[in-house]
């Protein structure tokens, strides 16, 4: 008897502990790098946009909050341009035409990469969606953001301006 | 030495129901989110029922509102 509650206290450890690992990535650590088809057929590589700030963000048609989220990352790509940001949107729909109809309602014209296994969000290890990772030019995790709420906008494009102006002084002090 | 095999067989049995939980990831939710999988299609129209439920009962709260259901507020 004595075993057999030692047996099931370690298996309930194991769970939790496997519950513990269960956190997105960490603000710090390298972006893991990943190959998926975009839109027009071709691959993005995250290392090819080593130099840029990334904001990459994953999403679904199904997902309440990424569909209001589509039409502020076009906003963003039209502030930042598109030569010091990148925004990349992975989505993870198991059908490509749902995204693509929702990315037709949102007339949304934002680098879209396509996900339907869902092998890039598990190495990033998403709790909940959308999720959303800033990542500057060395490929850093500088911010995750989970969950879209409006009221949250301002601040991530400060963290992005911030991140951007930063690069610009960088560049010059060498 | 039955005690012993008893103790195995629940020990097998435990570890075979664990790994039998599987762990549904944000991302496979597509077919959870849709809105025929909803317990209430119309949240309005069930907040309505529920209005009139709590009021035919003489009793509100439990649904994550403040009050135990003693009716005093």
């Amino acid at each position: 008897m004595k075993s057999l509650l030692r047996l099931f206290f370690l298996s309930i450890g194991t769970v939790a502990l496997t519950a513990i690992s269960a956190f997105a990535l960490d603000v710090g650590a390298t972006a893991p790098e990943f190959s998926l088809p975009t839109r027009d057929g071709k691959q993005v590589t995250l290392s090819d946009l080593r130099g840029k700030v990334v904001y990459l963000d994953f999403w679904a048609s199904w997902c309440g909050p990424c569909k209001r989220s589509l039409p502020w990352m076009n906003k963003l790509k039209r502030q930042f341009g598109e030569e010091r940001l990148h925004v990349l949107a992975v989505n993870l729909d198991t059908d490509k035409d749902d995204a693509e109809r929702l990315l037709k309602e949102t007339a949304s014209n934002i680098p879209v990469a396509f996900d339907a296994a869902g092998s890039v969000a598990e190495l990033y290890r998403l709790t909940t969606m959308p999720t959303s990772f800033l990542i500057d030019g060395s490929g850093k995790v500088l911010q995750v953001y989970e969950g879209f709420h409006e009221k949250d906008e301002e601040k991530i494009e400060s963290a992005i301006k911030e991140q951007l102006e930063g690069g610009i002084r960088h560049v010059k002090a060498n | 030495m039955l005690k012993r095999t008893n103790l195995l067989i629940a020990a097998v049995a435990l570890i075979v129901a664990i790994l039998g939980c599987a762990e549904v990831k944000p991302w496979q939710k597509g077919n959870l989110a849709k809105s025929h999988m909803a317990f209430d299609t119309d949240p309005a129209e069930s907040r309505f029922t529920q209005h009139v439920y709590t009021s035919k009962e003489g009793s509100h709260g439990g649904y994550g509102i403040g009050g135990g259901g003693c009716g005093c507020n």
